[in-house]
């Protein structure tokens, strides 16, 4: 059974007169352990397909299945369950908590989960010690470096153990050898946890290390290839 | 829960100036309402008490029935007489809740000098009762002496007091001897000379000139009656008096004794006009604190909401409930409240204190002297504040927190 599995789903935006259609019928599954890039132009629908995968969004029509489950038979509240159990999420642009230190925002999804607060803290400081942040732990984020706040937002989706991490642009904001070394961390992740990632990105570094790629164009897969 | 707590906490430390304008709002108006509410039940107190006890007008009143409405043009017909009000006394005192039955009898008439007349209205009335009922005002009413001179005794009846205006008018003083005529019960003439004991300022200033406290056994000579027009009684408790005056019409009938009873608030038109003039007030007070801390508190979440949109979408991107969310900004402005209450508690103690330190006098409704101002504060209203201030905050919250959930997560993360 796919991990995530979407039966011609079409999303569809108002925006103010017009109708644009992001997705048009997109057939995909994502088996567990994959570390699978969907690439396309901007405007092809990379985010918008993350977002129907991650719960973030809902499909006009079509199908998505989560771990064998329709998504459309799920309340709000158990999409937020679902989110915080199953899901990780990289943000383009980090989307740490400000008021919150490195060790918090990556004890945040645990505690959310109902996680007592010391257990949350030392799976959080074990996490940021993994991706060499042991010494930032109790720094805010406007005290971190752009890589540094990456890897506190890997540390966060990562923490709780999820199916699946969505990325979108993980490496949009970060220079170059910042984003060689992240894509070296994720994949490393994805290696030694069998960690499933779906990452949207038009970066060719991070494309050439994945092993599928998927290729949207007009808001329909216009290849989908393994390598 | 924690979490929400630390989030809340930071943010609003994030903000110190936002947070410090919305926690002023809040204590200022916490303040403003409890210092002016407890100025507003300093004066009922004062009303109230001025009318019960410093003008001896009792908690309740007994009349026979029709003087209230007949008694000016036939006041020998609406007389108690001697056995009802025995009869009538020896009832009221057997209930747990009197202290003390006294008789009142009214009278008018002229008075003079000798040279000069004018007419004046009056009360006799047992003085040793009203001393009694005087000593058992408590605060401000309690130790005010309200003439200049020596008081009545019921054993010297020749001895009334006359309010100022009157004195003034006839030109007497205390010790000044003067004449006092009025008609008796059979409608003739009857003079009696008296002695000036004391002079005393009118409540209102309309009866300044025409007024006279007198022994009862005076009036009663005067105007040639054993009787008196009213009984007053003093009860234990002020709050007794609606109960103790809804039983006694059967208690009265049942002795067969044909008497009206009011009470205290019936009988003084000031105390009610001069209470829902400060109700009035305080009600204006608390709609514009009410406004005021409501439409800051407001503003400081629409701000807080505003700022922080793309954080909501990262919250529940990882998995935050929209009612966390909303229990999120519940906290804050729950937070803001705590504190505004805190300082406001602060403020209105402090404005107490300073009161009662520096005593600014003045002269209130029917006392005719000048009197210090005091706070009454009220733990119950202070209490009351507390709360109702604390769900202002939160209930404020709700709705700008609920249009930045209900807008969706997408939305929120596109937030810049």
């Amino acid at each position: 059974m796919p991990l995530v599995e979407l039966r011609g789903v079409h999303k569809t935006y108002r925006l103010g007169e017009s109708r644009i259609e992001a997705l048009r019928g997109v057939d995909f599954s994502l088996e567990a352990g994959e570390f699978t890039a969907i690439w396309g132009p901007s405007g092809s629908g990379k985010t918008t397909l993350c977002n129907v995968v991650g719960l973030l969004d809902e499909a006009t029509s079509g199908e998505v299945y989560l771990q064998g489950e329709p998504a459309a038979k799920l309340s709000d509240d158990a999409r937020a369950d679902f989110r915080n159990r199953s899901l990780g999420f990289i943000f383009q642009r980090f989307n740490l908590i400000p008021v919150l230190t490195a060790v918090e925002n990556v004890m945040l999804p645990l505690q959310l989960r109902g996680v007592a607060a010391s257990e949350a803290r030392a799976s959080a400081v074990r996490g940021l010690e993994r991706l060499g942040l042991a010494g930032h732990l109790r720094h805010r984020p406007d005290k971190l470096s752009g890589g540094q706040q990456q890897r506190v937002a890997i540390a966060r989706a990562i923490v709780g153990e999820p199916a699946i991490v969505i990325a979108d642009e993980p490496t949009a904001n970060l220079d170059s050898e910042t984003a060689r070394d992240l894509i070296d961390l994720l994949h490393g992740i994805n290696r030694e946890n069998g960690t499933t990632f779906l990452i949207a990105t038009h970066d060719q570094r991070l494309l050439e290390r994945v092993e599928r790629r998927v290729l949207l164009r007009d808001g329909a897969v216009a290849s989908d290839e393994a390598r | 829960m924690r979490a929400l707590v630390v989030i809340a906490v930071r943010n609003l430390l994030q903000n110190r100036r936002r947070s410090t304008f919305a926690i002023l709002a809040i204590a200022l108006g916490f303040a403003a309402v409890n210092v002016f509410g407890g100025f507003t039940r300093y004066m009922n107190r004062s009303l109230r008490d001025g009318f019960i006890y410093a003008q001896a007008h009792g908690h309740l009143a007994l009349f026979k029935r029709g003087f209230l409405e007949e008694g000016t043009l036939d006041p020998g017909r609406f007389l108690l007489t001697e056995e009802e009000i025995a009869r009538a006394t020896a009832l009221l005192e057997a209930l747990p809740e009197v202290v003390l039955v006294t008789p009142v009898l009214h009278f008018s008439g002229l008075l003079s000098n000798g040279a000069v007349s004018t007419i004046f209205v009056g009360a006799g009335r047992v003085h040793a009762d009203v001393s009694a009922i005087q000593a058992r005002a408590s605060g401000m009413v309690g130790k005010l002496t309200l003439f200049t001179g020596k008081p009545l005794q019921d054993d010297l009846p020749y001895g009334v007091g006359l309010s100022q205006g009157l004195a003034a008018l006839l030109d007497l003083a205390v010790d000044s001897s003067a004449v006092a005529v009025a008609p008796t019960v059979d409608g003739r003439i009857n003079a009696l000379d008296v002695e000036v004991f004391h002079l005393f300022q009118s409540p209102m200033d309309v009866l300044d000139d025409k007024l006279v406290d007198a022994p009862i056994g005076l009036v009663r000579e005067l105007l040639d009656t054993q009787g008196a027009d009213r009984l007053i009684v003093l009860l234990e408790h002020t709050g007794d008096t609606w109960d103790v005056a809804g039983r006694l019409p059967d208690l009265l009938s049942a002795e067969g004794l044909d008497l009206e009873v009011r009470t205290w608030d019936v009988l003084s038109s000031m105390y009610e006009r001069v209470r829902n003039m400060f109700d009035v007030i305080f009600l204006f007070l608390f709609v514009v604190v009410l406004v005021v801390a409501a439409l800051s508190v407001v503003n400081t979440i629409n701000m807080a909401v505003l700022e922080r949109t793309r954080e909501i979408g990262t919250l529940r991107a990882l998995g935050m409930r929209g009612s966390r969310i909303l229990a999120l900004f519940a906290v804050e402005s729950g937070i803001l409240g705590v504190l505004g209450s805190l300082v406001g508690a602060t403020l209105t103690v402090a404005s107490w204190v300073g009161v009662e330190a520096a005593k600014p006098m003045w002269v209130p409704p029917m006392i005719a002297r000048r009197v210090p101002i005091e706070v009454h504060l009220v733990p119950e209203h202070l209490a009351l504040s507390f709360v109702f201030l604390l769900a202002l905050s939160m209930g404020a919250a709700f709705f700008p927190a609920r249009r930045a959930v209900k807008r969706g997560i997408v939305w929120a993360l596109g937030h810049a």
